[in-house]
């Protein structure tokens, strides 16, 4: 097995960890790990509570980063966010930050309210968003940031603000849970993480660099038909967007075990839609050209972006296994109506000549298990 | 074909939804529908008062939330399909005619009372009296209802 692959699979061992208990957060889990792998950043969107930070957090938790969370107001200081002037140097006449733990020395940062800051904030974070890089008085530094995760209840109003926002790639819209998984809500919420590390750092930078050299040409066809049809639905990408979208795709393909992009990994460009109206209509406009869309390590974003059979088979596949595999002695109630649900996923989705092969045998077993009284 | 029939065959070829339908009704035929009588039966009594059932032609049908309809190996799933609301449809598959044609067609067979679900395979139109909120005494009359 290739280093990448190795890699890949204590990520995918990282992201289930992450994943555990979360509900209806599965996509925004995997999105933390595209954006790492692509060296973009994400902007989360939806109200206070709905787990944006607990999701970065688990991810940051699952390989060791160094992670930094802070929630911005009207008021929060700069040194709050990079860390306070260094006095001693100040008598010296130098200008210099004392970072330690602080976001320039983060490997994942999760930045709440994150346009409430104040400009001095704002364009010293651009600068370390777009370059990595922090520079304050006569502090230059590089830093080791990975991805800045910065949530807002709304996308902000304003050109300036637009501007900033713009420097996340990424764009996810979340919502609470609704009603039919409160039961799950409350049950999942009641633990208490504790997954260690299954992956590290290291992993995601192998990755980033095998990203980089994944092939696109086969590819770049039909990411500009996917521009032009977004065109024709009235959804405009900025030629930066549009560019930068390829490194998404590239982070798709090698977490997807491609070293060739294939029609498999253009649903990021889904993701790269700044609203989530706008992110509807991709959807629907690029139903037929996402179809073929399904993902390893990334099922659950390359469904939700696609909505296609294939992401949505092998989520269905992953889901029976999960199930399959509690088992346990005595299956209670409980667990043959999560079976069953599954099951019902399956046929009321998928007409019996259209499963594809691995769903068809997770069926089987779910028959099986359910008809043998388990 | 005698439109006062209650099942009926229909020649109509079939295509995969882009999207499947959300269902809300699951119709067991022949030794489906006794496998789905049962399934109903070891029901919390509930669980199954948030079912509704109709039985038909050799057919029991059950309706209800997504997540409160049961499943059974060989029952079929059937949803509303906006463009078609009077029929209950198959949620993975649609008719390769437009759905506002097939629903007319259907309903000039089928004036009256009740529902009528479309399946596609086998290839049947059932019709079945308006559905009734389920509870033990009214699965039990269902199952004695269905007729072979």
């Amino acid at each position: 097995m290739s280093t990448a692959m190795e890699a890949a699979e204590r990520l995918r061992g990282a992201l289930d960890d992450a994943r555990r208990g979360l509900i209806e957060r599965d996509a925004l889990v995997e999105l933390v790990a595209l954006g790492a792998v692509a060296s973009e950043h994400l902007l989360v969107i939806g109200p206070p509570g709905t787990a944006k930070s607990e999701a970065v957090r688990r991810v940051s938790r699952g390989i060791e980063a160094s992670y930094f969370e802070y929630l911005l107001g009207r008021f929060t200081e700069p040194s709050e966010i990079f860390g306070p002037i260094d006095l001693r140097r100040l008598r010296e006449g130098v200008v210099e930050t004392e970072t330690r733990g602080m976001l320039p020395e983060a490997e994942i940062a999760f930045l709440d309210e994150v346009f409430l800051g104040s400009t001095a904030i704002l364009n010293a974070l651009l600068a370390l968003l777009n370059e990595r890089v922090f520079r304050r008085g006569h502090t230059s530094i590089a830093c080791p940031l990975r991805i800045c995760v910065g949530a807002s209840n709304s996308l902000p109003e304003g050109e300036g603000l637009a501007a900033f926002a713009d420097r996340f790639l990424l764009r996810a819209f979340v919502e609470p849970v609704g009603d039919p998984q409160l039961e799950e809500l409350l049950t999942g919420g009641w633990g208490e993480s504790v997954a260690g590390r299954r992956a590290s750092v290291r992993d995601l930078d192998v990755l980033s660099t095998q990203a980089r050299e994944i092939d696109l040409n086969a590819v770049r066809p039909r990411l500009a038909e996917a521009v032009r049809r977004l065109r024709q639905a009235g959804v405009m990408l900025s030629d930066r967007r549009v560019v930068k979208t390829q490194k998404l795709v590239a982070a798709a393909a090698v977490l997807g075990g491609r070293m060739v992009a294939s029609e498999a990994d253009l649903w990021p460009i889904v993701y790269a839609v700044p609203t989530a109206a706008a992110q509807a209509t991709a959807r629907e406009a690029l139903r037929e050209l996402l179809a073929p869309s399904h993902s390893a390590l990334l099922g659950a974003a390359a469904e939700e972006a696609s909505q296609g059979p294939l992401a949505r088979a092998a989520r269905l596949v992953r889901a029976g296994r999960e199930l399959l595999g509690s088992r346990g002695g005595a299956p209670s109630d409980a667990w043959r109506l999560r079976l069953e649900g599954v099951a019902r996923e399956v046929d009321a989705g998928f007409a019996p000549d259209r499963r594809p092969a691995e769903l068809e045998a997770m069926r089987a077993e779910i028959a099986r298990a359910l008809g043998d009284g388990s | 074909m005698d439109p006062r029939d209650d099942q009926a065959w229909v020649a109509v070829a079939w295509r995969e939804r882009a999207m499947p339908l959300a269902p809300s009704a699951a119709i067991g035929l022949g030794p489906v529908a006794d496998a789905l009588g049962e399934r109903l039966d070891r029901m919390e009594e509930d669980a199954l008062r948030q079912l509704e059932g109709a039985a038909g032609q050799d057919a029991l049908l059950v309706l209800g939330p997504t997540d409160r309809l049961p499943w059974v190996d060989g029952v079929i799933y059937l949803g509303r399909d906006p463009r078609a609301p009077s029929l209950l449809v198959p949620t993975a598959v649609e008719p390769a005619v437009h759905p506002v044609l097939f629903e007319s067609a259907i309903a000039r067979q089928f004036a009256g009372p009740g529902l009528v679900a479309v399946v596609d395979s086998p290839p049947r139109l059932v019709r079945v009296e308006a559905p009734r909120a389920l509870d033990r005494r009214r699965l039990a009359a269902l199952r004695g209802e269905v007729r072979r």
